[in-house]
């Protein structure tokens, strides 16, 4: 097999967030399957909420490559992460 | 760097490089910067546009499920508890997988690499493979009598996953045409670009549906 051009070669930190993910994922799949340890309903709701947006974010920044593209597509993908975030997390908490 | 010829993709927002002038005698004139070299941008500007205002028309869609969700967290939860979290969690580390293997396409592409085939081919397998998961979701959710209209958040739930499975079904199409185009020759960066970008804004909104809809209801 020949050996693959390094440009062919996946990040290490495209790897290493695919395992953080999975581990989130997981996480995130105990919380929400009755276990919301001290957080409580709503406070653990609004974790999962937060999280995922949170996911959403490292998906655009390394995935998407955005990490690498000018400053208006970052600040962009951060409003729209942080914005809808704190917005669903209010919601759910009141 | 391969030297294939380019080949024609569909003018959808991201329209092909321009076709390199034909040789002529005399020096040649200096090249410009690409667009991507111009910009720094992903594909093209115009693609993110389109992105941007599909992730925020989702995002409302999110406020609004996160309204309903604050206002009355029992009748929610009740509803919720007849989702099949399992069949959702499996998605997302399809999806997931399926994201990676875009990246290893995309990057197979810059590489000039013949393993651009077999990576695109696992990205539609992880779709075929969460298109049929979806169905069967969905023929459990009816099967048990939940129905779009006849509880709040069932129509709240069949609204926002049908519409994210129609993107699958674009990103999955986009996908083999980008694969039926390596087959023949190297296909336009932005358009390569483009469905990355595409297939990688599938799986985010995936990620806020999963842990807002199947975990932040039922918790």
């Amino acid at each position: 097999m020949p050996e693959l051009a390094a440009d062919a070669r996946v990040p290490r930190s495209v790897r290493v967030l695919c395992a953080a993910l999975i581990v989130v994922t997981a996480t995130t799949v105990w919380v929400g399957s009755g276990h919301p340890g001290a957080f409580g309903a709503a406070g653990a709701s609004a974790t999962l909420v937060v999280v995922g947006f949170a996911k959403a974010w490292a998906i655009g920044w390394w995935f998407m490559e955005v990490g690498s593209a000018p400053r208006v597509l970052r600040g962009l993908l951060a409003v729209w992460a942080g914005g809808f975030a704190t917005a669903c997390a209010v919601l759910v908490l009141r | 760097m391969s030297t294939e010829p380019v080949l024609g993709e569909p003018t959808f927002l991201w329209d092909d490089d321009p076709p390199a002038p034909s040789p002529s005698p005399g020096p040649a004139p200096a090249r410009g910067p690409t667009d991507e070299e111009r910009t720094g941008v992903p594909a093209e500007p115009g693609l993110w546009i389109f992105v941007l205002g599909d992730m925020t028309i989702f995002g409302v869609f999110f406020v609004v499920f996160a309204h309903y969700l604050g206002e009355d967290r029992a009748a929610l939860k009740a509803s919720a508890s007849a989702l099949h979290q399992q069949i959702g969690a499996v998605n997302t580390l399809v999806l997931l997988a399926s994201s990676y293997f875009m990246v290893r396409a995309l990057h197979a592409y810059r590489a000039g690499s013949a393993r651009l085939r077999a990576d695109l081919g696992f990205v539609l397998v992880g779709g075929a493979v969460f298109l049929t998961a979806k169905v069967a979701e969905y023929a459990l959710v009816l099967a048990d009598g939940h129905r779009p209209g006849t509880e709040l958040f069932f129509t709240l739930y069949f609204a926002v996953t049908g519409v994210h499975l129609l993107h699958v079904l674009i990103g999955m199409a986009l996908v083999a045409r980008w694969r039926a185009v390596s087959l023949r020759g190297r296909s336009g960066r932005i358009f390569a670009e483009g469905v990355a970008v595409y297939w990688h804004m599938v799986d985010l909104l995936w990620v806020v549906i999963f842990n807002l809809v199947y975990l932040g209801a039922t918790t």
